[in-house]
């Protein structure tokens, strides 16, 4: 299938066939699968332990980056499949056209101590838009764009989760 | 010794703690609340009592909870561990009131040393040098203002009833000063219930030096070693070591010195820490405050000292004559046997934090855990693979200590035990601490307060390109997890519910491609 000649590893954003003859290691090598999550390779007479994270394979299947540990190093591990790399680079195509509005998210769950910003303010790229505490810290989160804040979507006082929208910043 | 001991704590210090009992021939009590039921310190305990829902407020830090939990257990002392109850005066007192034993100082060694403004007076007294400041909190914005121009910028607020750093924040400029103080006493208040501040000098890149002491509660003290703690995020302690590297002689006995002569101003009863600010540049050491319970990084001075603290702790508590509860837990007195060979030990606090994204807290459950051990290291831990992180308590999730003859070895033991060191699940501060335990700076002992501000920046941790076997392990790992996951969703594949994620993969693979 052509499909499986194009794929590509990115690891820590660098570009590696995944596949096929590009960087066949040298001598011999194998791997083995230690359990889940877990493998151990050999290359070449070098013994390298590979432990994933728990959501690797659900990133496999959407394209999104995993952490893989190895060595006492966290490497960030993007697989990308040729369908992948199509809407990549199509989604490149319509970013260079200028965002529409993007949502600043909270990394972590926690409680909205306040909120920075109101509508229709112009906020630059690194500007606090709300603090939230959790574990006993505050934590600024910053705009990641440019742009007019058009809507919030938490209070303060709120308990937020990860990832949850916070506030809208149209470009 | 008694024959039934409370933990009213959680974690990692709670293990440490519920182990020490169990050495001593005792039972422990565990108290938990809805977050910590499958908890590793109370799967240990021989005792479990739920408290309450998972916020502190109504678990750990309910006093009569906790004391209803010893008295229906038939617990005969309470051990608070560090931070919640630890450093609560009125805690103490309940539980002197309700028969039991509190493993700390007195309640009213707590209520001295623990507010800060007391403590300074104290020290003052007993001849330690303060940092210029202010000895009573600052009442009113005007005031504070006022204070701030005598003392000169920059300056520090710190919480009159804080701790550990936490409600503490530098100002540098007049400008900044009204925003800054509004927040502090915001969080003091949140916090500590109290927000009351005061205010004093920053000392430009000093280093964090404290003193272990142990007291008998009516005058006799003595100081068991010093600990470096300069190595800080945010004023929260990241890397500890002992004994603080490269003092003079003179120094480091006017630490000790000035340590003891504060443990017996206060009637120090048990074991507690005196903080100081070392100036580098002087040479001057000022008293900060007295940290009255067991430290997170007490095992440094364990492994240096040759010293149980918690049986000490324990033994003194129980009726055993200071300085008797000492030898019998593996103190030697320097002044009769000299001093043993050296020794040198290093903390790494391991935190749910990610430290690429400004430290944030990290929560999840954790997936695979493979904690290091081997010659020369000691791991405190309460962290399992499954256990749930959550965002109700502080990120410390474990500890992680070399040591050895040398300081060089104790670093090349814990850089050695955190590249075997594996997390997966949340964020960890793993990545910082192996670069620090490979920085320069820190190798040669140049450490301040200053030492993260300075060096760190998230990029650094892996600024190295991975080894050609690296990569191509990688790349030969991901092609065959994937090649399992399509198979996987084959009827009568080999793989089931041990790797049930890989079929989701063939599963989306299959719709993808079909």
């Amino acid at each position: 299938m052509s499909v499986q000649t194009t794929d590509a590893v990115f690891i820590d954003g660098s570009e590696h066939a995944l596949n096929g003859s590009g960087h066949a290691p040298t001598g011999t090598s194998n791997v083995l699968r230690v359990g889940p999550g877990h493998w151990h390779a050999v290359i070449g007479g070098r013994s390298v332990e590979v432990v994933m994270e728990p959501g690797a394979a659900d990133a496999f299947a959407d394209g999104a980056p995993t952490k893989f540990h190895v060595r006492g190093r966290e490497l960030t591990v993007q697989i990308e499949d040729s369908r992948a790399r199509t809407s990549r680079l199509a989604r490149a195509r319509v970013d260079a056209a200028g965002p529409v509005s993007v949502t600043i998210n909270a990394p972590m769950p926690g409680r909205v101590l306040a909120i920075a910003v109101k509508v229709g303010m112009t906020v630059g790229r690194g500007d606090v838009v709300a603090v939230l505490e959790a574990m006993k810290m505050e934590s600024s989160i910053t705009a990641t764009h440019s742009g007019i804040v058009s809507e919030i979507l938490i209070e303060a006082g709120q308990a937020v989760t990860t990832r949850q929208a916070l506030v809208r910043i149209s470009g | 010794m008694f024959r039934s001991v409370l933990v009213a704590n959680r974690g990692e210090i709670a293990v440490r703690i519920i182990r020490a009992i169990h050495e001593l021939g005792a039972e422990a009590v565990a108290v938990y609340s809805d977050a910590d039921r499958t908890a590793r310190h109370v799967r240990l305990a021989d005792f479990a009592v739920r408290l309450g829902p998972a916020q502190a407020s109504l678990s750990y830090l309910d006093a009569s909870l906790v004391i209803a939990a010893a008295r229906d257990t038939g617990a005969e002392a309470v051990h608070p561990g560090y931070g919640f109850l630890s450093e609560r005066g009125a805690f103490a007192q309940a539980c002197l009131d309700a028969g039991l034993t509190f493993v700390g100082p007195s309640p009213a060694t707590l209520d001295a040393t623990g507010n800060k403004v007391e403590a300074r007076r104290l020290a003052n007294l007993a001849g330690a040098r303060l940092v210029p400041g202010t000895v009573n909190p600052v009442a009113t914005v005007a005031e504070a203002i006022q204070v701030a121009h005598d003392i000169g910028f920059p300056l520090l607020i710190k919480a009159a009833a804080g701790g550990g750093g936490k409600g503490m924040q530098i100002v540098e400029t007049n400008d900044a000063f009204a925003a800054t103080l509004a927040s502090a006493q915001r969080i003091a208040l949140a916090a500590f219930g109290d927000g009351s501040v005061y205010l004093e000098r920053l000392v430009r890149r000093p280093r964090h030096i404290e003193v272990q002491i142990f007291g008998d509660g009516a005058g006799d003290v003595v100081a068991i070693g010093d600990r470096d703690c300069s190595v800080q995020r945010r004023f929260q302690k990241v890397v500890e070591e002992a004994p603080a590297p490269g003092l003079t002689d003179a120094v480091r006995a006017r630490l000790a010195t000035d340590a003891v002569a504060i443990g017996k101003a206060s009637n120090y009863g048990g074991a507690g820490t005196v903080e100081f600010l070392f100036d580098p540049e002087t040479h001057e050491t000022y008293f900060l405050e007295v940290n009255a319970r067991l430290q997170v990084e007490h095992p440094v001075t364990e492994l240096v000292h040759g010293t149980d603290l918690v049986h000490a702790q324990l033994r003194f508590a129980s009726g055993t004559p200071m300085r008797e509860a000492l030898e019998a837990s593996g103190w030697r007195d320097p002044a009769i046997h000299g001093h043993p060979a050296p020794l040198h030990a290093v903390e790494a606090r391991i935190g749910a934090e990610d430290v690429a994204n400004g430290w944030a807290p990290s929560a999840g459950r954790i997936g695979f855990v493979r904690e290091p051990a081997g010659p020369g290291i000691r791991v405190d831990s309460a962290c399992e693979a499954g256990l749930e992180v959550g965002v109700h308590y502080d990120s410390l999730l474990s500890k992680v200590i070399g040591w050895g003859p040398t300081r060089a070895i104790a670093i090349a033991r814990l850089r050695r035990a955190l590249d075997e060191h594996v997390v997966t699940g949340i964020e960890t501060t793993l990545p910082f601490h192996r670069w620090i335990l490979r920085h320069e700076a820190f190798l040669s002992g140049a450490v301040s307060t200053d030492f993260v501000a300075d060096h760190w920046k998230p990029a650094q941790s892996s600024q190295e390109q991975p080894t050609p076997e690296v990569t191509d392990a990688i790349r030969m790992v991901s092609t065959q997890a994937r090649a399992i996951a399509l198979q996987s969703c084959r009827p009568g594949a080999a793989y089931t519910t041990a790797i049930s994620n890989w079929g989701q993969v063939a599963r989306r693979e299959a719709l993808r491609r079909g």
